[in-house]
């Protein structure tokens, strides 16, 4: 997987790309909007980090033309926080709105996360930790084994293992799950999620679905002790 | 000691009133002083006044004087005597006559207008003679004596002259002045007091507002333009103040993020994992100073609203793997319909999650519930051991910290919390939650649904 990194601060653009070069990453960097205009054009790159506040442009002007290119998905990477600002950048095209400072385990989490979007560079199959997921062939393992889950179940985890880390609304959750399916009962997504969780369960797997009342579900990954 | 408020225009009518007040009892003493330096003066004022009181007295035929003006004659025998003399010399009416000098009566003798001082009597002797046209056909006069003067002719001639020249001309015109004056000086004023009132609007952070509608005279011009002018600078000291404090905020993070970034080379072990919870606290910190500068600069106008459903659902889900690194159950109770409130959706956010934070950090591991009430609540509670006793009023104090505070908090969250609230026309308090725990409610301005 190879990342373009566009920050203009040199340190942080060190500690950056030896982070995810640990993480089996391989990171070019350009320090200005001109020039990573340039190394777009020039290779193909499977993401874009970019960073908003740069010195000869502002990084949302060229989120468009970083995209247009090579289809490649774009991660915003900035100290702007506000809402304005998150909205601006998601509405402007990218997939993600990172703010510093970020720890690296969750960068590459973010990172992986959006290289797993359907419609994008989507690899086959979704990793998490001993569990995963083949997106053709609809088959789930852990250590391996084969877990045996229903359509419906395998649905909800792959929802789940795309976002992994952080919580997925129900709403979001149901659309991706039941899309356009009639005949929903309530609380059919609570029997799915339900389900899944024996699974798991069974598999002594440390994966676990968490439930966050009122809001929806989030997959997590316990140390192993 | 205070002194008093008072208004300009009272002090300098009252000003005015002293200035008329001794300008007439100045006059009054100059001719006090004229008069009583020149006693023939006065005499003759006196004289003239009895003569002329005693010639309006005339009656009958032959011509007496009336009794009731008889009075100051019977009175004072040894003081006063007049006696009315025909063309012949014969005496037609007198008081006290044997007061008045033989000769006085001889009509030949003297012109018939005169004043005389008898000399060699103590007290002065005055002896005066006027024509009467009255008493025709052969003439006649008045004879009027005054030896001493016990029934203070002298000193009532005396006031009449004040009355003449000292009250009656300037009394009214000193009125007529000072009423016009303080008429002018309340008018003149009024810019003044328009200015004033136009100053006691000024805020710090606010443009000075528009300025009186009213011709302001080039004094008061100075005045306002110099506060307009300080106005300015203060705004502009307080914009930079505010900017920098971002731009700290702003410019500590990259070096936050190098320095986060960089953890993840160490190798694992007890002292990377302090390290981590030590920069994950510096950066708590940095992000409450910025929060903190935002909140100063929170702008809210009454067009803004925010569904507190919506941002409740984002905090809650963004706050989730926070709170579930920390073993807290983190749940969210809201109506189904959003819920619309008069705030900025940043604003909302910011201080549901500061909230929902301490709750996570400060609630010992017990469940955090978040609710959203349709009356435009949100309620943020924990199920830990409730509030520091005697805590309530210094909860929100900038940089109050509580005893059991996690280490690298800044003690800024609840006070950024309380500046977001007071920006929004909302609220924010603390209280015991029923049984355990402490319990967080911002509350809202509701949006008017058209």
């Amino acid at each position: 997987m190879r990342i373009l990194l566009v920050e203009d601060h040199i340190p942080l653009a060190q500690a950056l790309s030896e982070g995810l070069t640990r993480a089996s990453f391989a990171v070019d960097h350009a320090t200005n909007a001109q020039q990573a205009q340039r190394m777009v054009e020039l290779a193909d790159y499977d993401l874009v980090l970019l960073d908003l506040g740069l010195p000869d442009q502002d990084g949302l002007t060229i989120l468009k033309d970083l995209r247009g290119n090579g289809r490649a998905p774009v991660i915003i990477m900035t100290a702007r926080d506000q809402l304005t600002d998150r909205l601006a950048g998601l509405d402007g095209g990218a997939d993600d709105y990172i703010v510093k400072p970020i720890e690296i385990p969750e960068l590459v989490a973010r990172c992986r996360a959006v290289l797993r979007r359907p419609g994008e560079r989507m690899s086959a199959s979704l990793e998490l930790g001993p569990l995963v997921l083949d997106t053709v062939t609809r088959a789930v393992t852990h250590e391996g084994h084969v877990l045996n889950l229903g359509q419906r179940e395998i649905g909800v985890l792959e929802a789940l293992m795309r976002v992994s880390g952080r919580v997925l609304p129900r709403d979001r959750l149901e659309e991706s799950v039941y899309n356009f399916d009639a005949d929903i009962s309530p609380n059919a997504l609570e029997a799915s999620i339900s389900r899944l969780r024996k699974a798991l369960q069974q598999a002594d797997s440390p994966i676990k679905i968490v439930t966050v009342r009122g809001v929806g579900w989030m997959l997590t990954q316990e140390p192993s002790s | 000691m205070t002194r008093r408020r008072q208004p300009l225009s009272s002090m300098l009518t009252r000003r005015l009133f002293w200035i008329a007040s001794i300008v007439v009892i100045l006059n009054w003493i100059v001719i006090t002083a004229y008069y009583t330096s020149d006693d023939e003066e006065l005499e003759g004022q006196v004289i003239a006044s009895e003569l002329g009181r005693l010639e309006r007295a005339l009656i009958g035929t032959p011509p007496t004087i009336a009794p009731e003006q008889r009075a100051l004659f019977t009175e004072h025998t040894q003081s006063y005597a007049f006696a009315l003399i025909d063309g012949s010399g014969d005496v037609l009416d007198s008081e006290n006559l044997g007061m008045i000098p033989a000769a006085a009566l001889h009509t030949d003798m003297f012109a018939q207008d005169w004043v005389t001082h008898l000399p060699g009597n103590e007290p002065r002797k005055l002896v005066a003679s006027r024509k009467i046209e009255a008493l025709s056909p052969n003439g006649g006069r008045l004879v009027f004596v005054m030896s001493g003067d016990p029934a203070g002719l002298t000193s009532r001639a005396l006031l009449s002259e004040l009355m003449m020249h000292v009250w009656l001309p300037i009394l009214p015109m000193a009125l007529v002045l000072i009423g016009a004056n303080a008429l002018m000086i309340r008018h003149g004023l009024k810019p003044i007091a328009s200015a004033a009132r136009w100053a006691q609007n000024l805020l710090p952070n606010q443009p000075a507002p528009p300025l009186p509608d009213v011709q302001l005279p080039d004094e008061v011009m100075d005045l306002v333009e110099a506060s307009q002018r300080s106005l300015e600078r203060l705004n502009t000291a307080l914009a930079i103040e505010k900017r920098q404090a971002a731009e700290v905020a702003h410019a500590l993070r990259t070096p936050l993020a190098v320095l986060v970034a960089r953890l993840d080379a160490l190798p694992p072990g007890e002292q990377t994992e302090r390290l981590r919870q030590d920069v994950q606290a510096l950066s708590r910190t940095v992000m409450q100073v910025l929060a903190s500068a935002r909140a100063d600069a929170l702008e809210i106008n009454d067009e803004a609203s925010t569904d507190l459903v919506e941002v409740a659902h984002r905090v809650v889900a963004a706050s989730s793997p926070l709170a579930h690194r920390h073993g807290v159950e983190l749940s969210l109770h809201a109506p189904q319909d959003p819920v619309i409130a008069v705030a900025e959706p940043d604003a909302v956010e910011l201080a549901i999650s500061n909230l929902v934070e301490n709750a996570i950090l400060h609630g010992q591991r017990s469940p955090v519930d978040v609710t959203v009430t349709r009356n435009g609540e949100i309620l943020v509670r924990d199920h830990g051991s409730g509030l520091p006793p005697g805590s309530q009023k210094q909860l929100f104090e900038p940089f109050w910290r509580g005893e059991s505070a996690v280490d690298g908090g800044s003690g800024l969250g609840l006070a950024i919390v309380q500046r977001l609230q007071k920006a929004q026309g909302g609220g924010v308090l603390a209280r015991q939650a029923d049984g355990r725990g402490a319990e967080f409610v911002l509350t809202y301005r509701l949006a008017k649904i058209n």
